[in-house]
C-alpha cells in the first residue's frame, strides 16, 4: 500500500475511533431521554412540569433564577404555589413558550387563576442574545414542537447563530457543547432598563394568551440589590405605557424591594446562607 | 476561510485528496492546483481582494525577472523602489491611510490649526502585512543577489499565495520556500504524520486555550474600571496566553497543514515564555517576523556593528516599526518601543546568554530571569491589547490603586462562561508543563519516539479535549487583523 493510502487509512480509523463513541452516546441519550437530566436539566424539568404537572394551587408562578430564590422550588406545591423555576437565559420568549405549554395542557386548571412571572427587569432587555442562549433556548426550544410559536423575526435571529443548524443533532443536543456566541450582550453594567424587541412581542402574546385562556397574567420583581436603585427605569416605564402593558406590569416598580448589596453573591442572586426571605414575601 | 471553521473541515480533505490523487501528475499541475485552492481559501473571505495578491505577485515576478537580468545598478535600484512602492503602497493605503490622516489632524488641532482632511472607509485586506512582506523579501534578496529570480511563474504565484500561511504567516523567505515549489512533491508519510500532529496541537491551543481565555480577557479589558487589581493581573496573564496560543496555534496549524502538502515551513515560535530576557524572547516569538526585521531593517541600519548608542537607536527604530507593522494604532507603536527598551540590557551585557537547557541546573537566577521577562512581557501586552495608550496606562495604574482582592467572588462570575476560566487556567498549566518537558523539540507534540499505542492515546486525548473543552463559534485569529 502506498504511503498516502496508509495515511488516509490511519486518518479514517482515527476519526472513526474519535467520533463513534460520541455518536453512540448521542443516539442512546436521545433515545432514553437521559440527556434531559444532564444538559440544562432545569429547562427540561420545567417543560415536563408544564406538560404534566399537577396544578393544585390557584397561584402559578414562573420565575427566573433570581425569582426562584424566593420560593422553595423543590417542594413548591407544599407551599401552596405551583412554581416553574426558570432562567433568564431563555428570556421572555422562553417564558412565553413555557406558559403556553402549561395553559394548553391545563386549560381548565388555569382558567380564572393568576399566573405570575417573577423576574428582574433586566430580563426584559434580553433579545435571545445571551451567552447561554444556544444551550438554554436553541437546544430545548428550536424544534418542530415550538417553532410554530416563534415569530419570523425570532427564527431569523436564531438562524444567524453560528452552528444553530447543529443544535438538534444528537451529538450536540445531548452534551453541554455550545458555541461561543461572540455577539452576546453583557448586562453587568446597566444604566437604564428597557424592553427588547422580542420581549415586547412576547409580552403582547402573553396578554393575548391570558385573554384566550381566561387567566390573569401579572409580572412581579424579586428582591434586588440596593445599587440597582441607580438604574433608570424611565425608558421601560415609557415603553410599558406606549404598548399598553400597564395592566400586566401594575405595581411592578412600586413593589420592588431592595436589600443590602452585601448579601448578594453576584448581580442578581443573594447568598441564601446570609439572607432567608420569609415565605411569600412578595405577597402574591 | 478560518482554519477553525466547518468550511475548512470540508474544504481541506477535498483539496488534500485532489492534490495527491489528481493534481500529482506533474509539478505544474500541483502548483496550478495550489494557486486555485489558495485563491478559493482567500476569496472565501472577500474575493475582491484577490486582485491585490495577483497584482503584487505579477509585479514582483516581473520586477524580479528584470532585476536579475540587469547589471545596471541604477536600473536595478529603480526596480527595487518600484517593488517597495507597490507593496508598501498597498500596505500604506489599506492599513495606515486613516491612521496617518487622523494622527495628522490630531496634531494640527493640538497646534491650534484646523485640518479638513477626511478619512476613508477602508477595509483592511486580511493577511496583507504577511504576503507583502513575503514578496518584498523576494525582490530585496534578488536585488542583493542573494537569490536568483524564478522562471516558473506558477511556482512564484503559488509561493506568494500558499494558503496555509497566506493570511498569518509564517512570513517565508523565497530562499527557503520558493525552491520547494520548483521541484515535484511526493507524499512523505513521516512529514505528513508530524504535520497532522502539529496541526492537532495548534487546534488545541487555539480552540481550547486561546478561545477560552478570550472570554475573560474581553470581559476584563472592556470594563477594566470595574475590576480589582487581582482580576486585572489575571486579565493581562490570560491575554498573554490568549495571544500566544492564538498565534502560535495558527502557526502550528499552518506548518502542519503545509507538511501534509509536502512543504516545510519555518518554525515561528520556540517556547517564548521560557525566555530569560527580551532579546531571547524575540528569538523565540514570531521568529519569521523578527528575523525579517533583523535582515531588512536592523542590519541595513547598521545592526550590531556600531557604537552602543547607535545600536540602541537601531533597536528602537526596528522595534517601533515592528510595532507599527502590527497595527495602525499608537498602542502598537508604544508596545514596539517598550520591547526595544527592554532589549537594551542585552547591549551592555558582557557575556552572551547561554543556550537555555532546562535539564541542566542553572540555579534560581535563571528562573527569576524567566519570571522577570514574563512580567515585563505582561506589561507590554496591556498596551498591545488596549484600544488606546491612556486606557493601557489606566489599566496598569488600576492594578496597584484598586483594592487587590475586593469582591473577587462576584467579579469572577462576570468573566467566566460555563467553566471557561477554570478550563483556561488548567490548560495553561498543562501547556506549560508539556512545553517544559518538550523544550528541545520543534513543537511540543513531536512524539514519534513513543510507542504507537501511547501516541494514539495522546492523539485521542488531545482531540477529545478540543471537542469537550473548546469554544466553537466566531473566533477569528487575532493576527488576521494585522
Amino acid at each position: 500500500m502506498s504511503d498516502i493510502r496508509k495515511f488516509n487509512k490511519s486518518m479514517s480509523i482515527f476519526i472513526l475511533i474519535l467520533i463513534v463513541p460520541y455518536l453512540v452516546y448521542g443516539a442512546v441519550s436521545m433515545y432514553t431521554d437521559e440527556y434531559k437530566s444532564k444538559v440544562t436539566p432545569g429547562v427540561y424539568e420545567s417543560i415536563q412540569k408544564c406538560r404534566e404537572g399537577n396544578i393544585n394551587s390557584q397561584t402559578i408562578i414562573f420565575t427566573d433564577s433570581a425569582g426562584a430564590q424566593l420560593y422553595n422550588v423543590n417542594d413548591s406545591t407544599s407551599n401552596g404555589f405551583f412554581v416553574i423555576n426558570g432562567t433568564r437565559a431563555y428570556g421572555l420568549v422562553g417564558q412565553y413558550l413555557l406558559i403556553n405549554e402549561l395553559v394548553r395542557n391545563h386549560p381548565d386548571e388555569v382558567k380564572g387563576n393568576t399566573i405570575y412571572l417573577v423576574t428582574i427587569p433586566s430580563v426584559f432587555m434580553d433579545n435571545l442574545d445571551q451567552v447561554y442562549t444556544f444551550n438554554y433556548f436553541i437546544k430545548p426550544f428550536y424544534n418542530e414542537q415550538y417553532i410554530p410559536y416563534l415569530e419570523d423575526k425570532v427564527k431569523t435571529h436564531i438562524e444567524s447563530f453560528p452552528m444553530q443548524w447543529a443544535s438538534q443533532l444528537p451529538l450536540v443536543k445531548t452534551t453541554n457543547w455550545s458555541v461561543d456566541y461572540s455577539n452576546a450582550k453583557s448586562f453587568f453594567k446597566i444604566d437604564e432598563y428597557y424592553i427588547s424587541e422580542f420581549s415586547l412581542i412576547y409580552l403582547n402574546r402573553l396578554k393575548e394568551l391570558a385573554d384566550e385562556f381566561g387567566f390573569e397574567f401579572v409580572i412581579k420583581a424579586p428582591f434586588m440589590r440596593n445599587d440597582k436603585k441607580e438604574v433608570s427605569q424611565e425608558k421601560m416605564k415609557q415603553q410599558i405605557r406606549e404598548h399598553n402593558l400597564d395592566d400586566i406590569f401594575r405595581h411592578y416598580f412600586e413593589d420592588m424591594k431592595y436589600i443590602p448589596d452585601s448579601v448578594f453573591v453576584d448581580r442578581d442572586h443573594f447568598d441564601t446562607e446570609k439572607y432567608k426571605p420569609e415565605l411569600n414575601s412578595l405577597k402574591l | 476561510m478560518l482554519f477553525n471553521s466547518l468550511d475548512f473541515i470540508i474544504y481541506f480533505p477535498i483539496v488534500f485528496l485532489i492534490y495527491w490523487f489528481v493534481a500529482n501528475k506533474n509539478l505544474r499541475k500541483q502548483n496550478i492546483f495550489l494557486i486555485i485552492a489558495s485563491y478559493v481559501f482567500y476569496g472565501w473571505w472577500d474575493w475582491r481582494f484577490l486582485s491585490l495578491i495577483i497584482i503584487s505577485s505579477t509585479a514582483d515576478y516581473l520586477i524580479g525577472l528584470k532585476m536579475d537580468q540587469s547589471d545596471n545598478k541604477k536600473y536595478r535600484k529603480l526596480l527595487l523602489i518600484a517593488s517597495l512602492g507597490i507593496n508598501l503602497g498597498f500596505l500604506g493605503f489599506f492599513k495606515y491611510y486613516n491612521f496617518f490622516i487622523e494622527s495628522f489632524v490630531d496634531l494640527m488641532e493640538a497646534m491650534g490649526f484646523q485640518a479638513n482632511i477626511t478619512s476613508l472607509q477602508v477595509i483592511l485586506p486580511v493577511g496583507i502585512s504577511f504576503y507583502t512582506f513575503q514578496t518584498l523579501s523576494y525582490s530585496i534578496d534578488i536585488y542583493k543577489r542573494k537569490i536568483s529570480h524564478t522562471k516558473d511563474i506558477f511556482a512564484f504565484f503559488a509561493f506568494v499565495s500558499f494558503f496555509p500561511q497566506l493570511v498569518a504567516g509564517p512570513i517565508e523567505r523565497a530562499k527557503h520556500l520558493l525552491p520547494q515549489f520548483t521541484k515535484p512533491r511526493e507524499f512523505d508519510l513521516q512529514l505528513a504524520k508530524d504535520g497532522i500532529r502539529q496541526a492537532l496541537w495548534g487546534f488545541m491551543k487555539k480552540i481550547v486555550i486561546a478561545d477560552n481565555c478570550a472570554i475573560a480577557v474581553n470581559a476584563i479589558f472592556s470594563d477594566y474600571q470595574d475590576f480589582n487589581g487581582a482580576i486585572l493581573v489575571l486579565g493581562a496573564f490570560l491575554f498573554a496566553f490568549q495571544i500566544y496560543c492564538d498565534f502560535s496555534g495558527y502557526s502550528d496549524i499552518a506548518i502542519g497543514t503545509a507538511r501534509l502538502f509536502g512543504f516545510d515551513l519555518m518554525q515561528n515560535f520556540n517556547y517564548p515564555y521560557f525566555s530569560r530576557n527580551i532579546s531571547e524572547f524575540w528569538k523565540r516569538w514570531h521568529i519569521s517576523l523578527s528575523t525579517w526585521f533583523r535582515d531588512y531593517v536592523y542590519i541595513p541600519l547598521g545592526g550590531s556593528y556600531a557604537s552602543k548608542a547607535r545600536r540602541m537607536f537601531n533597536i528602537i527604530v526596528t522595534f517601533t516599526v515592528s510595532g507599527l507593522w502590527h497595527g495602525a494604532n499608537w498602542t502598537f507603536v508604544l508596545w514596539g518601543f517598550l520591547n526595544g527598551v527592554g532589549y537594551f540590557p542585552e547591549i551592555f551585557r558582557k557575556n552572551k546568554t547561554k543556550k537555555f537547557d532546562h535539564i541542566k541546573r542553572y540555579g534560581i537566577r535563571q528562573y527569576l530571569n524567566i519570571l522577570a521577562t514574563f512580567v515585563f512581557i505582561l506589561i507590554t501586552w496591556v498596551f498591545f491589547r488596549s484600544p488606546d495608550i491612556m486606557t493601557a496606562f489606566d489599566y496598569l495604574v488600576n492594578i496597584v490603586t484598586t483594592p487587590f482582592l475586593e469582591n473577587s467572588r462576584e467579579l469572577v462570575s462576570r468573566i467566566t462562561f460555563d467553566n471557561s476560566l477554570k478550563i483556561s487556567l488548567a490548560f495553561i498549566a498543562i501547556l506549560l508543563t508539556i512545553e517544559w518537558f518538550q523544550f528541545n523539540k520543534k513543537h511540543p507534540f513531536e512524539i514519534e519516539t513513543l510507542p504507537k499505542t501511547a501516541r494514539w492515546g495522546l492523539y485521542l486525548a488531545v482531540a477529545n479535549c478540543i471537542i469537550l473543552f473548546g469554544q466553537f463559534g466566531q473566533n477569528d485569529f487575532i493576527y488576521f487583523q494585522f
